[in-house]
C-alpha cells in the first residue's frame, strides 16, 4: 500500500488537508472546524494520530485529536485554562508538541497567554507547568500584533530532560529538568525595537521562531528583525542575516538531515511593509549555516503583497528535498527540490496560519 | 427538569442529546454551576474560568434574555427553557 503525504493547513476559518501520492498531485480534504481558527496542526509520529489546536471564538480554545487521519475529530479533556483566579486567560492554543519517545503519553501545548500545558494521559487531561509563567522574567513578557504567545515548544532529540519555547514577546528559554525550571537563553540576540543602549536584555526579545536542526546542539532563529544561529543550545546566538534583503520574518525552517542548510522568506518588516522585499516572494537558503544566503523565486508570484506567518513554513518530515508553506493571502506552495522551484498546491484558501506535514503511515 | 438548548455542533462534539434535560435550579447561576459538574468539558465551553458566559455566546430562558457576558442570575421555574445562542459573531 502507498504511503500518501499529507499537508495539513492551519488557517483563519479551519484545518484544510492535501493529500498526495507523488507529492505533484494534491487532492484537498476538509476543512474541519470550518468556523474556528486553527494555529497548530501535527502529527504525532509516535502514533500517527493528528492533532489540532482549535481556537472557536464561541467556545474558546480546544485541543482535538483524530485517530484517521482527519476523517473524524474528538475532544481531548476539558480545555485547557488557568485558575478563577488567574490575572490571565487562555484564549488561544499556539503550538504542539509530542513529548519524548520515551513517553509515548505525554504531548505538550503553549498557549496564549503566553504559557505551558503537559498532557501525561494521552490528551485526556491537560495541566499547565508553571514554570515557565512563574520565570522572574516574566514582566517582560508582552503581545505582539499576534497576541502574547508561546508559538513554538521543541524537545531536544538526544535529551530528554531539555526542552525549549519561545514566546513573542519574551525571547527564548531552555529547561534542562523537562519543563519545571526554565533559564532565558538570549545572549547575542538583539531587540533592535528598544531605546540604544537596551537592545540586549535578559529577555524581552520578540522570537518570532526557532527550529532544532539535524546537528544536536544546532538550532537556528527568526527574529524581530535579525536571524541567527546558536551551536550551543542556545547558550549564546550570532548574527547570520548578513547579505539579505532583509531580517526581518516570521518563519525558520532546518533541512531535517542537513545542518548546514536553513531556509527563511524575508518581509520588509517595520519600515518596509509586511510582504517582502520589492513585492517579490522569495524563500532564502542557507547552505553554510548562515554564511551566505541565496535567493530562491521559480514558481513564486511577483507584485505580491502578502506575509508568511510564523507556522506557515514546513520542511516535510519524510522526504528531505520538499517544503511547504502558506501565505497570508491564501496560497499554498510546495516544492520538491530544496526550494528551488515552487508550485502553488492551491489559492484563495483564508489566512494560512499554520502548515506541517503528515504521512498515512507514520 | 429544564431543558438547554445547546449550539448543535457543541451537543454533537459531546454526543449528547439536544435539547439536554438537566436538573431543576432556582437561577441560571446555579443551572452552570450543576451543570461544571455533570458536564464539565460542556461546561469549559460555555464558560469561562471565572464562571461567565463566554463572551460570542449569548443566554436567555423562558422569560428573558440574560445580560451579555453576565453572571446570568436570572430566576428559573420548573419546565423552563433555556437557549444558549452564539453571538453573531462569526467574521
Amino acid at each position: 500500500m502507498a504511503t500518501d503525504a499529507i499537508i495539513l493547513v492551519g488557517t483563519a476559518k479551519g484545518l484544510f488537508r492535501f493529500r498526495s501520492q507523488d507529492r505533484h498531485s494534491w487532492q484537498q480534504e476538509g476543512p474541519d472546524f470550518p468556523e474556528a481558527p486553527v494555529y497548530s496542526a501535527i502529527q504525532d509520529p509516535r502514533s500517527g494520530m493528528l492533532w489540532a489546536g482549535v481556537n472557536s471564538i464561541f467556545y474558546g480554545p480546544l485541543i482535538h485529536r483524530s485517530h484517521d487521519l482527519g476523517a473524524s475529530w474528538e475532544p481531548s479533556g476539558e480545555g485547557l485554562a488557568y485558575s478563577k483566579d488567574d490575572p490571565e486567560e487562555v484564549t488561544r492554543v499556539w503550538s504542539l508538541l509530542p513529548g519524548p519517545i520515551t513517553e509515548p503519553s505525554v504531548l505538550y501545548a503553549g498557549v496564549e497567554a503566553s504559557g505551558l500545558f503537559r498532557t501525561e494521559d494521552g490528551g485526556a487531561s491537560w495541566h499547565e507547568m508553571p514554570g515557565a509563567r512563574s520565570h522572574a522574567t516574566h514582566d517582560l513578557w508582552g503581545p505582539g500584533f499576534g497576541g502574547k504567545c508561546m508559538h513554538t515548544v521543541a524537545q531536544d532529540p538526544l535529551l530528554a530532560e531539555r526542552m525549549y519555547f519561545a514566546c513573542s514577546t519574551g525571547g527564548f528559554y531552555r529547561s534542562d529538568d523537562r519543563a519545571a525550571t526554565w533559564s532565558a537563553k538570549n545572549q547575542g540576540i538583539r531587540a533592535d525595537f528598544l531605546p540604544e543602549g537596551q537592545q540586549h536584555p535578559v529577555a524581552g526579545q520578540c522570537v518570532h521562531k526557532f527550529t532544532l536542526s539535524a546537528k544536536p546542539g544546532r538550532m537556528y532563529l527568526q527574529n524581530h528583525g535579525g536571524v541567527y544561529r546558536s551551536d550551543d543550545s542556545g547558550d549564546s546566538w550570532i548574527d547570520i542575516g548578513h547579505g539579505l534583503p532583509s531580517d526581518f520574518g516570521f518563519p525558520i525552517v532546518a533541512h531535517i538531515n542537513r545542518p548546514d542548510t536553513a531556509y527563511i522568506i524575508p518581509l520588509g518588516g517595520d519600515s518596509g511593509g509586511r510582504w517582502p522585499p520589492e513585492a517579490v516572494l522569495s524563500v532564502y537558503r542557507t547552505d553554510d549555516a548562515g554564511g551566505s544566503w541565496k535567493p530562491l523565486r521559480r514558481g513564486l508570484p511577483v507584485n505580491a503583497f502578502t506575509g508568511v506567518l510564523r507556522d506557515a513554513f514546513r520542511a516535510d518530515s519524510v522526504d528531505p528535498d520538499s517544503l511547504y508553506f502558506g501565505t497570508t493571502s491564501g496560497s499554498l506552495f510546495a516544492s520538491t527540490d530544496q526550494g528551488e522551484s515552487w508550485q502553488e498546491v492551491s489559492s484563495h484558501l483564508p489566512r494560512i496560519h499554520c502548515v506541517s506535514t503528515a504521512t498515512s503511515q507514520a | 427538569m429544564i431543558s438547554v438548548h445547546l449550539p448543535q455542533d457543541l451537543a454533537n462534539q459531546y454526543g449528547l442529546d439536544n435539547p439536554l434535560q438537566v436538573a431543576e435550579a432556582p437561577t441560571v447561576v446555579d443551572l452552570l454551576d450543576g451543570l461544571a459538574r455533570t458536564h464539565p468539558a460542556l461546561a469549559a465551553r460555555l464558560m469561562l474560568p471565572n464562571g461567565s458566559i463566554r463572551p460570542h455566546l449569548n443566554l436567555f430562558t423562558t422569560h428573558a434574555r440574560s445580560p451579555v457576558q453576565g453572571a446570568g442570575n436570572a430566576d428559573l421555574h420548573p419546565n423552563d427553557e433555556v437557549w444558549v445562542i452564539r453571538a453573531v459573531s462569526g467574521g
